[in-house]
């Protein structure tokens, strides 16, 4: 029971995180996935200093909040001062990752973080935080979390996947048609930082990267249109779970890094397939049509 | 003050200086080519190699981390143009996907290392943040060795990247061998970010080469200033940190040098902001 509450909350951030990481892989926003990770902490922590408050609700103002911002005062820098994108982007993330971790450091008496906690979350503790109504054990309250943040997940997108869609692939055409791509953008920018939250928890602050990236980036080699593509991306992300399960009790290492590099492993695994079958087809394919 | 009498402290406050200059200058050429974040995803590439030194042979010898780091480093470098090149991911996916599968191989050799029983594993983790206080003076000899290197070779090639950076098709018209000043740029800035893993850390090493060259923007224009400004500007940053990571107990320096470089690039907008006003206020008047 202990393993399965850990595998079921994993395979659920997971899910989330390879929905929007499909999103964010075909925006070429990426590295963004990468900022906001890192400064949500900054979220955490600040709610958590100020305002003495651990619980859930708390936690996700903060988060979004911050990842509204980093992702705001980015583009702000970037228009004002001329810097380049990815230039003030890397300096809004990496400077709020640097406050967190200054104040964990001032505070560290008050703030129930620490270095490993941000490193590699707290995978292995998921069941021993229960969440109790009416004295009634109802399982791991991060399991709670991810599944909300899931179900959020999937329901915007379900509502929003025709606009996501068009922002996505011709951001000038959606505006042309009146869609207000800056209103689609902060949703999914929201999204990112509460799926990042809801993951932060559970496999650490620089692994979500991998799991909103790598399985997306997958799915992206095989699939031909958007549904497939988070389809496969979901498939990808469930299978990097399970086996990287299996790779961290084998190993004995932290589930959560192992989860990450078995995804890379999956990946590798799609690029030489891919890479097989495209020499394949060529040798069989007559010479004029190469 | 007693703190200068202290040799340690000396070699730690020489090496951090040094660092923090040539990381603004070599970040700051990178950035200055639109490569600013490549130097976040070079020093998450370079914990895999540090780990699997360090299960090799078993010490963490600063020689044997500068190596295995800036092996593991150009892979990730090498990594990212092989995707690029051989399927369809884009470059800014293809840098998310090296950085983050990197380092996840090296938290879980790190995990490995430590639920082992091997000895001498006390400093490992101590790259993530970056522990200046910690170096000795083995260490900060490397680091001084290797940061004149990175400013010789800066000094050095100054006018020939400056040309290629700025005008690559003149620059080739004109006969000079573009592969090998891109390979050169690469080891040296794969190099100073290995050697600056040990005082900011991992995560951090992007903002100690990005910013300081965000801040000059806003005071110069000419690409020497620039770079003088920068190293300046790091300089003070990397002075005041010290000074707080030695004082206070366990402060980590690499945050704290980031902290403050980012209130540096806060109060240089706000000034130029303010003297734009007044500039704008004079000409108006004339």
């Amino acid at each position: 029971m202990y393993e399965l509450w850990i595998l079921i909350t994993a395979s659920l951030v997971a899910t989330s995180c390879a929905l929007v990481g499909s999103l964010l892989i075909l925006r070429r926003m990426a590295l963004l996935a990468d900022a906001i990770s890192h400064s949500v902490l900054l979220g955490i922590v600040v709610v958590y200093i100020l305002f003495q408050q651990t619980h859930i609700s708390w936690m996700l103002t903060g988060a979004i909040t911050v990842g509204l911002i980093t992702a705001w005062l980015s583009q702000f820098i970037h228009y004002k001062t001329r810097l380049a994108p990815d230039a003030s982007l890397g300096l809004v993330f990496t400077w709020f990752f640097a406050l967190a971790i200054v104040l964990i450091a001032l505070y560290a008496d008050h703030v129930h973080l620490d270095h490993e906690h941000v490193l590699f979350g707290e995978m292995a503790f998921i069941p021993l935080n229960p969440l109790f109504i009416f004295d009634t054990h109802l399982g791991p309250k991060a399991f709670w979390l991810a599944g909300l943040v899931m179900l959020v997940n999937i329901l915007l997108l379900v509502i929003g996947f025709e606009r996501f869609k068009l922002t996505s692939f011709h951001p000038a055409l959606a505006t042309s048609l009146g869609i207000q791509t800056v209103f689609w953008h902060y949703l999914l920018m929201a999204m990112v930082s509460v799926t990042a939250v809801a993951s932060f928890d559970v496999v650490g602050s620089v692994l979500v990267v991998a799991l909103m990236v790598v399985p997306a980036a997958s799915a992206y080699l095989l699939a031909k249109s958007l549904k497939q593509m988070i389809f496969f991306a979901v498939l990808y992300s469930q299978a990097s779970v399970i086996s990287g399960f299996l790779l961290a009790w084998w190993l004995d290492t932290a589930l959560s890094a192992s989860m990450a590099v078995a995804s890379g492993l999956w990946l590798i695994a799609t690029l030489l397939m891919h890479y097989a079958i495209k020499s394949r087809s060529l040798k069989h394919t007559p010479i004029l049509l190469q | 003050m007693s703190l200068w009498q202290d040799a340690n402290f000396i070699w730690v406050l020489t090496g951090t200086l040094l660092l923090g200059v040539s990381a603004a200058t070599v970040g700051g050429m990178a950035v200055l080519r639109q490569r600013a974040l490549i130097g976040d995803v070079l020093a998450h590439a370079a914990l895999p190699g540090i780990m699997i030194g360090f299960l090799l042979f078993e010490s963490t010898q600063p020689g044997l981390v500068v190596f295995a780091a800036l092996i593991s480093s150009l892979i990730g470098y090498y990594s990212i143009n092989l995707l690029t090149r051989h399927s369809k991911i884009k470059t800014d996916t293809a840098m998310a996907i090296v950085l983050s599968c990197f380092f996840a191989l090296g938290l879980m050799l790190l995990s490995y290392i430590q639920s082992s029983n091997l000895e001498n594993k006390s400093g490992l983790d101590k790259l993530l943040f970056g522990q200046a206080a910690a170096m000795n003076q083995i260490d900060v000899t490397w680091l001084i060795s290797i940061t004149l290197v990175a400013l010789v070779y800066l000094i050095l090639m100054f006018h020939k990247l400056r040309l290629i950076s700025f005008d690559p098709p003149f620059a080739k018209s004109l006969g000079l061998n573009l592969r090998f000043y891109e390979l050169s740029f690469a080891l040296v800035l794969v190099l100073t970010i290995v050697i600056g893993l040990q005082i900011v850390g991992v995560i951090l090493m992007a903002a100690a080469l990005l910013i300081p060259i965000s801040i000059a923007r806003f005071w110069s224009h000419s690409l020497r200033s620039l770079l003088g400004l920068a190293a300046g500007f790091a300089a003070l940053s990397a002075f005041i940190s010290t000074q707080l990571s030695m004082h206070l107990p366990n402060m980590p320096t690499g945050p704290w040098m980031v902290v403050i470089l980012g209130l540096l690039f806060v109060l240089s907008w706000l000034f130029s902001i303010i003297k734009q006003r007044y500039n704008f206020g004079k000409s108006h008047h004339v």
